[in-house]
């Protein structure tokens, strides 16, 4: 094998080594802590808010800000609203509140149930 | 340009006045973020010491820290301090002066609007380890031959921007900016912009020539469902760069993106028009006509697709390059046409809700042969990126 054929299966085995790691471990993204009897339109909010807010960035990022308040993700959300080509429409904003609203409810009782 | 600054500063008035009669401040909500990038790049071509000369091998870092603050309904500010390969750097200190949705102004030190790539540019956003080549800012090869990207990416710059976005029944939305800005740096008898000088306190943070450069950008998105769009945007920028006020430079770019449910497809084209001082034409290799000799044209755009293959999981291709028409000065590796073209196969995988692996190939091509008579090249990347 030639050094340039070398390089070349190197060069392409490297990421596929990490994508085959990934496919056989794969995570799911931050759990959206919704149940499958949960409303539709519940499930309905969560897909604009995965959708529109990992456009760009992690949905982490969102996730895991600490935020406990309806006051704090209304100025957050509506900051990200507010960047450019960032999709959000006003209506796509209050879908994204109306899910972030349950999964801090959520988070909140799951912590006070493992408190217990 | 004094035209400007008035309706600048009009619109800065009418700004301050629509706050003064807004809603009273409602409590200070400050948000922390940060990210912080670990990157390996090897080429394995390169093994001297002297490496940097032609590109960052080796280990990189980038980690940076923001402060949001919100004090009020209508004014909040940013702070974004970085640890990169420049050292200990500010990417944002600014104010934001917003009447409505859609007059906002800015004013302070940031990236000025210009483009989409800028918008992910921090290693938290995007999901390879290096930026497209127009944007690149030291990891591409041979980076000091081609003195990097068109516009390397992020570019802070202390200045006013007024911006703004509008919804139309919610299935367009506009954006705009038009701002001024010190601009970029180099000396009188500079040949291309000096991007060091640009963005460092080598020759103070101040406006080397007292002249702002000023620029703009507007963008369409067009909402097709729910969670699928298509944004089609145009930018701009212009100013001189000597301390003369001689020497100009333009750069404009258009961009194409779409995101159809979880898969993102972007196009982005610039080119930058820069003037050199040509009056000793022993400097330069090629012969200095007597007009139109003093400036060269460098093009760069890229095409990139990002697809989530598994919920933990992106696979992105990515192919870019750059084309340089002009003159140089002797002894540069380049040519009167030179061009480099990348192709880029990477993985990006979740090992946590926080932190990513990205796993990079990139096969370059180059017009030019090096010392060694080679026109290609293969390097990799392989780094972590972690976010909160």
């Amino acid at each position: 094998m030639s050094v340039r054929a070398l390089l070349l299966s190197l060069s392409l085995s490297l990421p596929l080594l990490v994508m085959a790691s990934g496919c056989s471990s794969a995570k799911p993204r931050p759990a959206s802590l919704l149940a499958s009897e949960d409303p539709a339109q519940l499930h309905a909010d969560y897909a604009i808010f995965e959708r529109r807010c990992s456009k760009c960035h992690a949905l982490s990022r969102a996730l895991e800000s600490g935020f406990e308040t309806d006051a704090k993700w209304v100025a957050y959300v509506t900051r990200m609203r507010r960047q450019p080509a960032s999709g959000i429409t006003v209506t796509d904003a209050e879908a994204i509140l109306r899910y972030l609203h349950v999964r801090v409810r959520r988070q909140r009782d799951a912590k006070a149930e493992a408190e217990k | 340009m004094k035209h400007a600054f008035l309706l600048l500063a009009q619109v800065l008035a009418i700004a301050v006045a629509l706050l003064a009669t807004g809603a009273p401040a409602q409590a200070i909500e400050r948000t922390f973020s940060g990210s912080a990038q670990l990157d390996y790049h090897l080429v394995p071509s390169q093994r001297d010491a002297n490496g940097h000369a032609f590109t960052f091998d080796g280990f990189t870092k980038e980690a940076s820290l923001k402060l949001a603050v919100d004090l009020g309904e209508h004014v909040s500010a940013n702070v974004k301090v970085c640890v990169g390969c420049h050292g200990f750097e500010t990417d944002m200190a600014y104010f934001d002066l917003r009447a409505v949705d859609e007059l906002n102004v800015r004013i302070g030190r940031f990236s000025p609007s210009f483009g989409s790539f800028n918008l992910r540019h921090d290693p938290g956003n995007h999901k390879l380890s290096d930026k497209p080549l127009p944007y690149d800012m030291g990891r591409m090869l041979r980076m000091r031959d081609w003195n990097m990207g068109v516009l390397p990416s992020p570019f802070p710059d202390d200045g006013v921007e007024m911006n703004g976005t509008h919804w139309f029944a919610d299935v367009v939305q506009i954006d705009y900016a038009a701002y001024a800005v010190s601009g970029f740096k180099a000396d009188a008898s500079g040949s291309d912009l000096d991007f060091a000088q640009s963005r460092g306190g080598s020759v103070y943070y101040v406006d080397n020539n007292a002249r702002p450069a000023v620029g703009g950008r507007a963008a369409l998105t067009a909402k097709f469902t729910p969670t699928s769009d298509m944004t089609i945007g145009a930018s701009g920028m212009h100013g001189t760069f000597d301390p003369d006020n001689l020497l100009t430079y333009t750069i404009i770019g258009g961009d194409l993106s779409f995101r159809l449910d979880r898969t993102s497809l972007r196009f982005e084209y610039l080119v930058r028009r820069q003037a050199f001082d040509a009056s000793d034409p022993t400097r330069f290799r090629y012969q200095v006509p007597q007009s139109g000799g003093d400036f060269f044209v460098k093009h760069g755009a890229y095409a990139e697709i990002e697809q989530p293959l598994t919920s933990a999981l992106d696979l992105i291709v990515r192919v870019d390059g750059m084309y340089r028409v002009g003159n140089v000065v002797v002894g540069s590796a380049l040519a009167s046409r030179s061009s480099v073209g990348r192709a880029t196969l990477g993985t990006a995988f979740a090992i946590d809700d926080n932190v990513r692996l990205k796993a990079s190939t990139e096969v370059w091509g180059f017009s030019d042969r090096d010392e060694r008579g080679h026109t290609r090249e293969v390097s990799f990347h392989l780094g972590a990126v972690a976010t909160f």
